[in-house]
């Protein structure tokens, strides 16, 4: 049933500034309202574009025009005709330029396939050496074929024996494949949410990194990060996973939590338990004994996946472990005000 | 009169340089895909204006000592800094970051693996580290066997 419409909190959503309640509300409303995931679409394209764009220096003249320009529009000197007209000519060229990149931006091109090993089926035909691909083609290799994408210009994307890929956009704002089954090793350098791949369970979204990515068709699997950070996510449910860090994700539950490879075998075991054999009670008393500072990635994501007397643990834990920023309080924390979880994240990175 | 402003802004300097220090971390603490190459990033703190900073890798290889001066790239946070490998593979090697802040001072010998930042044999000082230190951290990475 669909309740209000949500487009006024659609760029909060996209900048990852909801409540994970709104996140669910807005998300169960954008499965049944079209007017809504239309503008969801075109926000997510503005935000993905506006992230693209170079950083470029300011130019040291700026100042000085920008303070000509206001003693020019002095209120003591009334406004004049040719102004408006110059505002409104320089408003429809950049309307223009916005079209023309945004158009450019998703122009969808082709990728270099090589081969590195036997025989991979590139777009149902067997290659041999090396061929392009284009948005809907599969690549499969059998248990002895290799073969490299270049996706793009951003990275490759190596796809191991046994697997199947299909490449889903090649458009510049959104290089996306599927990972049916097997494991691919991608390595990417562009600006963050790019690069996407869906597994049947949940899609790995690139952030600057290089990870390694395995998956059944079912949908279980796990990602491994080995450089930069990738966002795990599905359905409102999402876990950052740095350098150093895996990500089981199962079928039906999508990622579970993040952990680093150098836990304690007992903690893994209870990452693992929590999220995917519905013994959580005892996995979390485990985490919560086991837990080194580093291990705050863990539990910084439990904060929001646990019940708020559990929650309240979990976070007497992590102020045991590091030192809790003066702009952190308990208080908002327990409340899960994103921007206190934001701000307490980037501050626990330093230690993971 | 002058005296007594240079005296009070020599003071306020030290008050607001206090606690001068460097944390570092792991490049994902930066929170910026430019710094996923780096050995490892940094930041000053306790420092109300913009520090100078300098890096140099100091080695041990075959029982010689060597140093390569490193750049330091800003990265999109203001303060925080990205530290790229520039050093030779063979022997040991550590970062010696310098920094000043009006009159203080904070030093850190940053240990790095082949894996990246090493944490826990990292050091951090509120003076510049001295060729001693430098030379401790050295030994002490040689006798763990660290590459």
């Amino acid at each position: 049933m669909l309740t209000s419409h949500v487009s006024n909190r659609l760029a909060a959503y996209v900048d990852g500034e909801v409540t994970p309640s709104d996140v669910r509300t807005i998300e169960r409303h954008l499965a049944e309202c079209a007017r809504c995931r239309t503008d969801h679409q075109q926000l997510r394209l503005a935000a993905a574009t506006l992230k693209a764009l170079p950083m470029v220096p300011v130019p040291d003249n700026i100042w000085p025009l920008i303070e000509r320009g206001l003693r020019e529009a002095s209120p003591t000197v009334p406004p004049v005709r040719p102004r408006v007209w110059r505002w409104a000519a320089a408003g429809a060229m950049a309307v223009v330029i916005a079209v023309v990149a945004i158009g450019r931006w998703g122009t969808a091109t082709r990728w270099e396939v090589r081969v590195l090993e036997g025989s991979p089926v590139v777009a149902s035909r067997v290659l041999t050496d090396g061929g392009q691909v284009g948005a809907g083609d599969w690549i499969e290799t059998d248990a002895r074929a290799r073969a490299t994408i270049d996706v793009g210009a951003i990275g490759t994307v190596e796809i191991a024996p046994d697997s199947r890929v299909r490449v889903t956009a090649t458009r510049a704002n959104e290089h996306r494949l599927t990972l049916e089954r097997g494991r691919i090793h991608a390595v990417i350098s562009a600006p963050p949410r790019i690069f996407f791949v869906d597994t049947a369970s949940a899609t790995a979204v690139d952030l600057g990194c290089e990870y390694t990515l395995n998956a059944d068709e079912a949908g279980d699997g796990v990602l491994r990060v080995t450089r930069g950070w990738v966002s795990f996510q599905t359905d409102g449910l999402e876990s950052l996973v740095p350098a150093g860090a895996a990500c089981a994700t199962h079928r039906r539950v999508g990622p579970g939590l993040p952990y680093f490879e150098d836990a304690t075998d007992s903690f893994r075991q209870a990452v693992n338990d929590f999220g995917f054999q519905k013994i959580a009670s005892e996995s979390l008393n485990t985490m919560l004994a086991e837990a080194r500072a580093r291990d705050t990635l863990t539990l910084w994501h439990l904060l929001t996946r646990v019940s708020e007397a559990d929650r309240a643990r979990v976070y007497d834990r992590m102020a045991a472990l590091t030192a809790v920023p003066p702009a952190v309080s308990r208080e908002s924390v327990l409340k899960l005000d994103p921007r206190t979880l934001q701000r307490w994240r980037e501050e626990l990175a330093w230690t993971w | 009169m002058w005296r007594s402003v240079a005296i009070a802004w020599a003071l306020a300097t030290t008050l607001l340089a206090e606690g001068f220090s460097f944390t570092v971390g792991n490049p994902v603490a930066a929170q910026d895909f430019r710094a996923k190459g780096a050995a490892f990033v940094f930041r000053t703190e306790g420092c109300s204006q913009s520090p100078s900073v300098t890096a140099t890798a100091e080695g041990l290889t075959n029982q010689r000592r060597s140093s390569v001066a490193l750049r330091i790239a800003p990265l999109a946070a203001p303060g925080v800094f990205a530290v790229y490998r520039n050093w030779p593979v063979e022997g040991q090697w550590v970062v010696n970051l310098v920094g000043t802040c009006g009159t203080a001072a904070a030093g850190a010998i940053v240990a790095v693996g082949p894996q990246g930042l090493l944490r826990e044999q990292s050091t951090f000082f509120p003076h510049r580290p001295s060729a001693a230190e430098i030379d401790k951290a050295l030994a002490t990475l040689a006798s763990r066997g660290v590459q």
